[in-house]
């Protein structure tokens, strides 16, 4: 996601409730590439478990639908106040949620209902936003309170989501007899923004989630999730896979590769050896660490990392499509590549489209997929999942 | 410290290679002779293009710069043996 002025990471981290399978809490991001526009929605569903999990993904898929259909965000939030069943003890509606919806000129709109204040960080402090408070009367049971406001972003601007189960996290401790709260949250945030000034959405997400877990003792006592949006210069990488068609582009592509500003990936053996030949730099390849499933990793002057092709971005689409949370433990040639893709904002792949004779033999093993398809997988994954800005060169 | 490295075994670490049976040459070093053990390097190389040909010799190693095809540990192994001996006469 990008506009004019500058990228959006959006990143997620969630938790869900000691001893029970599924969150119910659901944040869903989605980018709309044509009109340059994120909307991310979170919804905390009351209790936990199942149940929960299933209002609260309603909740975040009605409000993503209509607010990607430029409905009004009044009247998305009336509708979804009103289809949403309401607890007949309590007296509550059964979800709550929050809707940012961020368009192409940096501006937000963002509707708020009972789930903790959105907190937007500038430069060291936290911006009041100038809230619209609208009463939503519904038949059967309490008016509900919803606010709106609206915020025009600026660089290094960061919007930090969350549900209750951070601020409450900590409850019934004698230094936190009422939970972390807010106050307590802005304070962390403050100092670990004031630590590492470019600190990433995802890591600012997952030390917000390792420390609300360690005020619940490691035993999180409610679904717990923080979405964290950080307007940032982007973070740029390029990755070159497979040779290109004609010789005369090899120089090509080992000056753009050479010359990029960023970080930079090879991914084929053939590919590394042409750049190697054209950069005249020797690549060592160690064989201390060994993997039966993929070729080892190779070293080279200037560049950060060096896989062998095929075999490789098969592994990494299969771990793009499975990941769930962010955190990647294995160590491997595959699981280095993807941290790195997922550690960057925008990615431009050089696609060579040379056919490597070798691999058309019937016999061999079905891994062997065609790179072209491949590649165009995992960039779909990465934009639609990771919400990436991808751009694919065919050479 | 004195080397005594005398053979460079480099194992091609491209995909051909890799699937037919390179992967497990990886391990050369767990199965050298004790005889051979400090003499022997086993290193990785990009693939060095035996497999654009027709003709089937992968996985494919190259020990002292010369091209060994269709290498197994067992043929490594014996080639080394070989050359070790022509050397000592």
């Amino acid at each position: 996601m990008h506009n004019k002025h500058f990228n959006i990471e959006a990143e997620l981290c969630q938790e869900r409730k000691a001893h029970q399978n599924v969150c119910g809490d659901a944040c869903e991001s989605r980018k709309l590439k044509e009109e340059d526009r994120l909307i991310t929605v979170l919804s905390d569903g009351l209790g936990s478990g199942v149940k929960a999990n299933i209002l609260a993904t309603m909740t975040t898929s009605m409000a993503l639908q209509f607010t990607a259909k430029n409905d009004p965000l009044e009247r998305t939030s009336e509708f979804i106040m009103k289809t949403l069943p309401v607890d007949s003890k309590r007296q509550i509606s059964y979800s709550t949620f929050s809707i940012i919806d961020i368009n192409c000129f940096g501006d937000a709109s963002i509707v708020e209902y009972d789930n903790p204040p959105v907190l937007i960080y500038r430069e060291g402090q936290f911006i009041k936003l100038d809230q619209q408070a609208k009463t939503i009367s519904r038949p059967d049971s309490l008016a509900a309170k919803v606010l709106y406001s609206h915020i025009k972003l600026q660089k290094e601007d960061r919007i930090i989501m969350l549900s209750d189960g951070i601020t409450q996290s900590g409850m019934g401790k004698i230094q936190t007899p009422f939970g972390w709260g807010t106050d307590g949250l802005q304070l962390f945030i403050q100092q670990t923004i004031k630590n590492n000034q470019h600190i990433s959405a995802r890591q600012l997400a997952r030390k917000i989630m390792q420390r609300a877990k360690a005020n619940d003792a490691d035993q999180f006592k409610d679904d717990a999730t923080c979405q964290v949006i950080y307007c940032r210069e982007p973070r740029k990488l390029i990755m070159a896979s497979g040779p290109p068609y004609y010789k005369h582009c090899d120089s090509m592509l080992a000056e753009r590769i050479d010359s990029f500003d960023g970080r930079k990936i090879i991914c084929g053996g053939t590919t590394s050896k042409i750049i190697s030949r054209e950069l005249n730099r020797q690549i060592s390849i160690e064989l201390d660490n060994y993997q039966p499933e993929l070729p080892p990793v190779g070293n080279m002057e200037g560049v950060d990392l060096i896989t062998e092709g095929i075999l490789t971005l098969g592994k990494v689409s299969s771990i793009l499509e499975e990941l769930t949370s962010n955190t990647i433990k294995a160590s491997g040639p595959a699981e280095s590549m993807v941290k790195m893709l997922l550690d960057s904002d925008s990615i431009l792949i050089l696609a060579g489209t040379q056919i490597n004779n070798a691999h058309q033999d019937p016999n061999l093993p079905v891994e062997l997929e065609i790179r072209r398809n491949i590649i165009k997988k995992i960039a779909s994954i990465l934009e639609y999942k990771f919400l990436k800005n991808i751009e694919i060169e065919y050479l | 410290m004195i080397t005594s490295i005398k053979y460079k075994v480099q194992i091609c670490c491209g995909t051909m290679c890799y699937i037919m049976g390179g992967a497990e040459l990886h391990l050369l070093n767990e199965s050298l002779p004790s005889s051979l053990k400090n003499k022997v390097s086993v290193e990785g190389i990009p693939c060095f293009g035996k497999c654009d040909k027709h003709e089937k010799s992968h996985p494919c190693v190259l020990i002292n710069g010369q091209v060994l095809n269709n290498a197994s540990t067992q043929k490594i192994v014996n080639h080394l043996l070989t050359i070790e001996q022509n050397d000592l006469l």
